[in-house]
């Protein structure tokens, strides 16, 4: 039971903690007494996030449930090809960002538009266009949301020990509620302090790895290849008495 | 800035950024393809297999480094407040 509660604490604090931040974006948001200027505020926090919250943000959309729940385990499965696979991703966020940022940043202004639809909506003219934007975002994230849920309520099921039923409920309220009530500033900040907690675990684990006793040759070892006396690998295992 | 100013800057960079996407993809097939097929001819950097070390570690930091300079030198940073009438076709 005291194991349990361990693990709670500080799940309790965060949610705590994320909920706090939720209120201060929707005091912040709330000043801003016109529409117009909320809608800004609420959505896109008026356009004023810098770079580093920018890349922070970046991180957190990239770096989700599959990257610490699913996608370390089929790595282990399959061997270094998924890592490959992964590495041609990298350049979505600068392809994205060095593409549309600056053009999107522009037009935007100058149409007012505050989401994406809003952007297709200014460029078309069109409510077909519009309709048929809104359903796929609904349908893609949808997708992707689902993935994230079931990531956090596996992984709260996992180290709590309380029921996948249990960790999905309090998972989707607390995100329900917290974007609901914060608006982009508050899931900007949210976002960023995750980014930073997330960029730190990933450097500690990398290093927390390696010094338990699995130098970097061991991933090579565990595909059956044994390093013999020329120092290259080979797959015979009479090489290892060689060795 | 003037916006034919800023929009040909938007052009310039926009082909500096797919210009580092093609290279990090050559770079990233070729290198990750081209050591061969066979598992037992594998040399070995630090204990990764050679095409994983070129491909997805020195891919990797060598496309950061690269992005890097570019924003550093060759993008300009645009006044967003002053920028509401640009990206129109004067």
């Amino acid at each position: 039971m005291t194991d349990r509660t361990g693990m709670i604490f500080p799940l309790v604090i965060y949610l705590a903690f994320i909920m706090g931040i939720a209120f201060w974006g929707n005091a912040r948001s709330r000043k801003k007494t016109d529409t117009a200027g909320f809608m800004e505020e609420y959505f896109i926090g008026s356009r004023s996030m810098g770079g580093f919250v920018l890349a922070m943000a970046v991180i957190t959309t990239y770096i989700s449930a599959s990257s610490f729940v699913g996608g370390p385990g089929v790595a282990y499965k399959v061997g270094l090809g998924w890592i490959l696979l992964s590495m041609i991703q990298v350049p979505t966020a600068f392809l994205t960002l060095g593409v549309l940022g600056k053009r999107f940043a522009l037009i935007a202004r100058r149409t007012k538009a505050v989401t994406i639809t809003d952007f297709l909506r200014a460029r078309y003219n069109s409510d077909y266009v519009v309709i048929a934007a809104s359903i796929a975002l609904l349908v893609f994230f949808m997708a992707s949301m689902l993935a994230q849920f079931i990531g956090g309520a596996r992984l709260f099921e996992s180290i709590t020990g309380y029921s996948y039923r249990t960790g999905l409920i309090i998972f989707g309220i607390t995100v329900i509620i917290y974007t609901t009530i914060g608006g982009f500033r508050a899931v900007v900040l949210t976002d960023t302090i995750q980014g930073i907690m997330m960029l730190l675990a990933s450097v500690a684990l990398l290093f927390a790895v390696t010094s338990a006793g699995a130098p970097f040759h061991r991933f090579a070892s565990t595909s059956g290849f044994h390093r013999n006396s020329s120092g290259r690998y080979s797959s015979s295992p009479n090489s290892r008495a060689v060795a | 800035m003037k916006n034919s100013a800023i929009l040909k800057n938007v052009k310039k960079e926009t082909l500096i950024v797919i210009g580092l996407y093609l290279l990090f993809f050559a770079w990233w097939y070729l290198t990750a393809y081209g050591f061969g097929d066979d598992p037992s001819e594998y040399g070995y950097i630090l204990g990764f297999p050679e095409w994983f070390f070129y491909s997805c570690i020195v891919g990797y930091v060598g496309i950061s480094v690269l992005l890097w300079i570019c924003v550093r030198f060759f993008f300009t940073e645009i006044d967003l407040k002053e920028g509401k009438e640009a990206g129109k076709d004067d």
